[in-house]
């Protein structure tokens, strides 16, 4: 298996392309990248006051859908915690408290920033501040009390700390020289603006674009493309909410799968198969 | 020329100006105004016998006040719609009427007396809402939005449905052929102020013609009726029918056939005859006449002097029927919609009034004969009036929808489930005719319908063609006056029948005003054409319509109310008269909509009118010929039609669907909703603006109350999970937010009283109290008795605690030594719901008894079973939701909302979908909403190339990986951006099971229904499968185990029941006596029902009984 590196664009993106990998292995782990790689989401809401328009529970849920910067290496998750308390311990979750009432003559918007971590945990905290929770009016005011966990994706979207998680099949297009006569339709019928026109000759320009999706291949009269995949290469795109990044969800997909491997294996050292 | 953006402009300026319910508005507006009046003039006053000589009242002006409400203390005050509505009050305004009473031919001073209240039509002229800005609605609590046209009774909301008649006082020929030979009929309904009959005439096979008329049982010869209304000479009346001789000769055998009768009072008499037979002849003189008045083409007036007028209509009649039989004039359309009448508010309330006001004044009559006038009569006039009985008949009718006479359902409860399901019921349309009879004709759409009523907007099945919609641009006439037509009429060298010359007889072409015929012209075409000049320029009211119709050789001008018009550009010489200029006026607010009628630039055309018109559908179809230019064609379709996005590329039925689906659609049904209490209500999350609209939302108001959700939509079948139109849902999807809503409903609880000064009170009832249901249902109750707000209830929970005085008083002396106790009446959830306790009022009804209103709310996170809808009449359930790792993907990172089947689309047609889904993903790629309203001339956008700009394929589809496996899927995926709506089925509501429960207190069988618990019938031909199956012991646990088994006993001797006596440990048979021979049977209990119902009645069923199995 090699890896190359593609693309970093900051902590939160990250693409790279995986050869010697089948689609089979390189799905599970996307798929524990989705939803098995634990993040912080609040996920249990004290409401205190609450005069806004909005219901609790519309509120509750609009807040537990706030990305939180986590720390994976100080929290644990709550099935997994010692403390086996209903409501936790500084282990297994964090509290954040907001307190917002609306002033002046217009409306006051709430946003994610306005939640603050509390003393205890500080790094809890939204990964943006910008986000908008609800609208208040003169004299609105909302007073509660989160608690955020870790949690995976497997139970809800919240606790999922990617955006965009795919990977597509590693392109290969080529072009046969001695029967392109430069007529152009091949860089016309690409959606992905794979193809240019030099002195006669269309050229891959950007061969990694294309989708595969054969439009060229069918559509060149001359019969001079060819656009197939690299068999078990893949080029995988990470784009996380920021609560942890890109690379770290990557190395904690595969935490995830080696411990279940680690438990397959354990489990037929107890059947004595091994 | 002009674009169709211009064209919009002007739409848009006459939606401003008009609204969506001008029709309900206007109709009441014009009540209010003049029909009130109308009423009480036609009435004028009251003679009352006193003792002090002959009293009578004279009415004089009728005013109206302000909304108002009475308390029970006496006195009133204003209100608002909204408290009404919180308060179960009626939205009603006081009436006041000035009454003179003239005593002896004194008349004394003039007083305004309060007659009672009349319901208030929302934003109509005596409506405060009506001239309010947008802050002062929002400050009483109003949805700014609202468009009004409906009424607040007892805290509902209610509608006076339109009700679409055949023209009344117009001539219906037809023929019917069931017999083996054609008889020709004429039929009339002929109505004037609140009567209404029906006369048919009828031209039989023996060429003879016969008059039916109401009150008259046989049908009387037609030269009889002329002679008893006066035409005495033969000769008269063959002239009177027609001066054509071929006409003439066909009258031949009506005369033949008719008794020879030569004089007036002869005729007469012969009638006399047959209404009155027995009777003496004075009398059956009278009879005839009084029928002859009162019964006959009342329209045309009731006198006597009026008998020539219709004789000389009746002999029209017959000369039409003859020219049908002849096949000079064809059969009328009965389906046309020039023969349609609409009765809106205005008429009906005018209807309802006059018999409310008649009977009052009766009473009024009686009060005051009764009360001693001698001291002050002036007084005694407020004191005779009971205001009562105005206000509690108006109210009940409108409440009940019942107009007496049998006829129901004319007010309906105002429907609202979101913004659209309101507006097309406040623009519907019901037609008397019976479902239950096929009137293929009258369901099916008519070329008259054209812009008038929507093609797409009508429900399936029995009621099916008969309950329409308004089509968007089209109006109601309000009634103009007939006296300045008759005017311009003649001063356009018109001939009055009267005046008319046996040449102008023959030559001339009758004018008809609304249906009689009043004037002869010999040139029709000029008359007609001059009559349009005058009315463009204003001089007659644009109200009036004008009709050559050269076939029939009439011209028809009508000034009634009830006709459905539409606004047409008006084109002179092949130029349309709507210049740029008046464009760019509207645009800069210059000009108004009705500035343009009155220039006449447009004008509204019925659809008699629109018979001599040709218009073009768009500015380059204009020719030398044309007359009229369409404003714009999706105009032609309705509320519910007008929100489907490219709807003339779908198959006709599936928007029909639709229709009636954008009808169930979640959404914001109002912006008060934090204020209301409705019954019940759902209230979407987050609703968006559709990316791919049509122009018609922007008038509706549909981007600020939307009813649905941009989904992104994947057509694959993965899995199977969506086969037989299911849907497959994201469930990353739903855990964000997706198509979430709120399900509210209102518990309601009154403090009655009763006889003896006890009265219900709202508290918690104590243990041991009668009903008492057990402490924890009681849990979250407050110390007033009431649920605290945002406190979670489950089903049967008691949300108000009420307790009552027991119902019979003397009921529990003997056994409680306390005396009796209170029942407990409390309000419970309803079983199979849950929710939190939304918002609580409290407070007092017009009777002045307490009322607790509990609001409780649910959530409603989409689940398996919940039904949506694209704007394509496509309807599904969701069949599965996949976490969102699993569904498929694209290597943009876009996973799809909703996974649909392919088969929903190759037998439905529905390419309006496809092309949503690949314009709405161009909308979403551009940032900004694309135009998809329907018979758009050309689509500006080119969306493969928009596609193709942003990198994806111009045909929409994708390349999509599998999230289960892992592989690319073969096919390219055909992806894109529908707007779903999420209708209010939902599983949570009807999902139901049983297993042991109640059983009816009759027949012990269980209930049925969900909300009592019901078990699910085992039917009859569930029945018929286990005896062909030969499935016995199953029958019998099913029919009588599971459900009403029964112990009779039963006396073998006598084969009737016994019973056992359980003091003397006996069993009796009360026929046999010692000779009982008693025995236990296994029955249904229906069966021993049964049994006895049958000695009920006398029929003695004896049971034969033999040794048991």
């Amino acid at each position: 298996m090699k890896i190359e590196i593609l693309e970093k664009e900051g902590e939160d993106k990250l693409s790279f392309v995986v050869r010697g990998i089948s689609p089979q292995f390189a799905n599970s782990i996307r798929r524990a990248m989705i939803a098995e790689v634990p993040v912080m989401a609040i996920d249990d809401v004290y409401i205190i006051e609450n005069t806004s328009v909005m219901y609790d529970e519309v509120l509750a849920h609009r807040l537990g859908l706030i990305p939180l910067k986590t720390d994976l290496d100080s929290y644990v998750l709550p099935e997994e915690c010692e403390c086996k308390s209903e409501t936790g311990c500084s282990r297994c979750s964090a509290i954040l408290v907001l307190d917002v009432e609306g002033t002046g003559e217009g409306v006051t918007t709430v946003y994610s920033g306005d939640l603050k971590p509390h003393e205890s945990n500080p790094d809890v905290k939204p990964v943006s501040d910008k986000i908008p929770i609800v609208k208040l009016a003169p004299g609105q005011r909302i007073r509660l009390e989160a608690y955020a966990r870790l949690g995976t994706g497997k139970k809800h979207a919240k606790w999922s700390p990617v955006t965009r998680c795919v990977y597509k099949y590693y392109p290969v297009v080529e072009v046969d020289e001695s029967r392109c006569d430069g007529c152009g339709i091949c860089v016309d019928v690409c959606h992905r603006d794979v193809f240019e026109v030099r002195d006669g000759k269309a050229y891959v320009k950007n061969q990694l674009r294309c989708d595969l999706c054969g439009e060229c291949v069918s559509r060149c009269p001359h019969d001079a493309l060819k656009a197939e995949w690299e068999k078990n290469s893949l080029i995988f795109f990470v784009e996380t909410t920021g609560a942890l990044p890109a690379w770290r969800v990557v190395v904690e997909a595969f935490r995830v799968l080696a411990k279940k491997c680690e438990i397959f294996l354990s489990q037929l050292g107890e059947l004595g198969v091994v | 020329m002009y674009t169709q953006d211009d064209m919009w402009i002007l739409m848009k300026a006459f939606f401003e100006e008009k609204g969506l319910v001008r029709q309900h508005l206007d109709s009441y507006n014009e009540f209010v105004e003049k029909g009130l009046q109308r009423v009480i003039d036609e009435i004028g006053g009251v003679e009352v016998p006193v003792e002090s000589g002959n009293l009578y009242i004279e009415f004089g002006e009728v005013t109206i006040g302000t909304p108002r409400v009475t308390e029970v203390d006496g006195s009133f005050h204003e209100v608002t719609p909204l408290e009404c509505r919180l308060r179960n009050l009626t939205y009603s305004a006081p009436l006041f009427l000035e009454m003179t009473p003239i005593l002896n031919g004194k008349k004394m001073t003039t007083k305004s007396v309060y007659i009672g209240n009349l319901p208030v039509m929302l934003k109509s002229k005596i409506c405060p809402l009506s001239d309010m800005s947008r802050e002062e609605l929002l400050a009483i609590g109003e949805d700014p939005d609202d468009p009004g046209g409906y009424f607040i009774i007892n805290g509902s909301e209610r509608v006076i449905v339109g009700l679409e008649d055949l023209a009344p006082n117009r001539v219906i020929i037809d023929i019917d052929r069931s017999g083996s030979r054609p008889v020709y009929r004429a039929k009339v309904f002929s109505t004037t102020v609140g009567f209404r009959t029906r006369v048919e005439v009828k031209l039989k096979p023996d060429g003879a013609i016969y008059v039916s008329i109401p009150g008259v049982s046989v049908e009387l010869p037609f030269v009889v009726v002329m002679k008893a209304l006066g035409v005495e000479k033969d000769s008269e009346i063959a002239e009177m029918v027609s001066l054509d001789p071929v006409i003439m000769g066909q009258l031949e055998p009506s005369f033949d056939k008719a008794p020879r009768i030569d004089s007036v009072e002869k005729a007469i008499t012969y009638i006399g005859n047959r209404v009155a037979y027995g009777q003496d002849e004075a009398r059956r003189r009278l009879r005839a006449c009084m029928i002859l008045d009162n019964n006959l083409l009342l329209h045309l007036g009731r006198s006597p002097d009026v008998r020539l007028k219709k004789a000389r209509y009746l002999a029209e009649i017959a000369c039409r029927l003859i020219q049908l039989k002849l096949g000079l004039r064809a059969e009328d359309d009965k389906d046309h919609y020039a023969n349609k009448r609409i009765r809106l508010a205005g008429p009906l309330l005018a209807d309802l009034f006059r018999s409310i006001f008649r009977d009052m004044i009766k009473d009024m009559a009686y009060q005051l004969e009764r009360l001693s006038v001698k001291k002050l009569i002036e007084e005694s006039v407020k004191l005779a009036i009971r205001p009562g009985i105005l206000t509690e008949r108006m109210q009940h009718a409108i409440a009940t929808g019942n107009w007496g006479r049998g006829r129901v359902g004319i007010s309906q409860l105002l429907d609202r489930t979101n913004l659209l399901s309101t507006l097309s019921h406040l623009r519907r349309l019901q037609s008397p005719l019976s479902r239950s009879q096929p009137n293929f004709e009258a369901r099916d759409l008519h070329s008259t319908h054209f812009g008038r009523l929507c093609p797409v907007e009508t429900p399936e099945g029995s009621n099916c063609g008969l309950v329409k919609n308004l089509a968007l641009m089209a109006t109601i006439s309000v009634s103009a006056d007939t006296e300045p037509v008759k005017k311009v009429l003649i001063s356009l060298g018109c001939v009055p029948v009267e005046k008319a010359d046996k040449e102008t007889c023959i030559k001339g072409i009758k004018v008809y005003i609304n249906g009689t015929v009043s004037f002869y012209t010999l040139d029709p075409e000029g008359l007609v054409r001059k009559f349009r000049r005058l009315r463009r320029k204003g001089r007659i009211s644009p109200e009036v319509n004008i009709a050559y119709l050269e076939a029939k050789r009439e011209v028809q001008v009508n000034c009634d109310a009830g006709r459905c018009r539409r606004p047409l550009i008006v084109v002179e010489n092949g130029k349309p008269l709507l210049k740029p200029e008046h464009i760019d006026a509207l645009k800069k607010g210059l000009m108004s909509w009705e500035d343009l009628v009155k220039l006449g630039v447009i004008e509204y055309l019925d659809a008699e009118e629109e018979e001599n018109a040709y218009i073009a559908l768009t500015p380059k179809d204009i020719g030398p010929e044309t007359t009229h230019l369409e404003i714009c064609p999706l105009t032609i379709l309705g509320i519910c039609g007008s929100i489907i996005p490219f709807a003339e590329h779908n198959h006709s039925p599936r928007n029909s669907y639709e229709a009636a689906m954008a009808k169930q659609a979640i959404g914001v049904y109002a912006t008060n909703y934090f204020l209301r209490m409705d019954s019940r209500a759902h209230f979407l999350h987050y609703p968006q603006r559709p990316l791919v609209e049509t122009k018609p939302m922007e008038i509706m108001g549909f981007h600020k109350r939307p009813a649905g959700q941009n989904m992104v939509v994947a057509v694959l079948t993965m899995g199977g999970y969506n086969m037989e139109d299911a849907i497959i849902f994201n469930k990353y999807s739903i855990d964000r937010g997706l198509a979430r809503s709120s399900f509210f409903r209102l518990y309601e609880a009154e403090c009655y009283q009763y006889l003896g000064g006890q009265r219900d009170s709202i508290e918690i009832p104590s243990s041991g109290m009668r009903g008492y249901r057990g402490d924890e249902y009681y849990r979250v109750l407050e110390e007033d008795g009431i649920a605290s707000v945002e406190s979670e209830v489950r089903g049967g929970d008691v949300i108000i605690g009420r307790t009552s005085p027991p119902r019979f008083i003397e009921e529990y002396r003997e056994l409680e030594a306390r005396g009796p106790s209170r029942r407990d009446t409390s309000v419970s959830l309803r079983p199979s719901e849950k929710g939190v306790v939304d918002a609580v009022i409290v407070t007092e009804t017009a009777q002045g008894s307490k009322v607790v209103k509990v609001r409780v709310r649910d959530n409603r996170i989409p689940e398996i079973g919940d039904k949506f809808a694209s704007r394509h009449g496509q309807k599904g359930v969701i069949g599965m939701i996949y976490p969102g790792e699993d569904m498929p993907f694209t290597e943009d990172g876009i996973v799809p909302d909703v996974i649909i089947n392919p088969h929903a689309f190759p037998s439905r047609m529905t390419v309006g979908q496809l092309l949503e889904s690949i314009f709405g993903k161009a909308a979403a790629l551009m940032g900004r909403p694309i135009d998809g309203s329907a018979f758009q001339e050309e689509r500006l956008e080119d969306v493969g190339a928009i596609l193709r700009r942003y990198g994806f394929k111009p045909s929409g589809r994708e390349i999509m990986y599998n999230g289960l496996t892992g592989e690319r899927l073969e096919a390219e995926v055909y992806i894109g951006i529908v707007y779903y709506q999420r209708l209010h089925h939902m599983v949570a509501d009807k999902i139901h099971a049983r297993a042991r429960g109640q059983v009816q207190m009759l027949t012990r069988q269980p209930t049925e229904g969900r909300a009592r618990g019901g078990g699910l019938r085992f039917g009859e031909m569930e029945r018929d499968c286990l005896i062909g199956y030969g499935a016995a012991m199953l029958l019998k646990d099913r029919m009588l185990e599971e459900s009403d088994k029964f112990v009779a006993y039963v006396c073998a001797n006598c084969g009737f029941l016994a019973y056992y006596d359980s003091r003397s440990g006996r069993y009796v048979c009360r026929l046999c006596g010692d000779n009982a021979r008693v025995y236990p049977v296994v029955m249904p209990y229906a069966f021993k029902l049964l049994l006895q119902e049958l000695m009920s009645m006398c029929v003695a069923p004896r049971l034969i009984l033999e040794e048991g199995m």
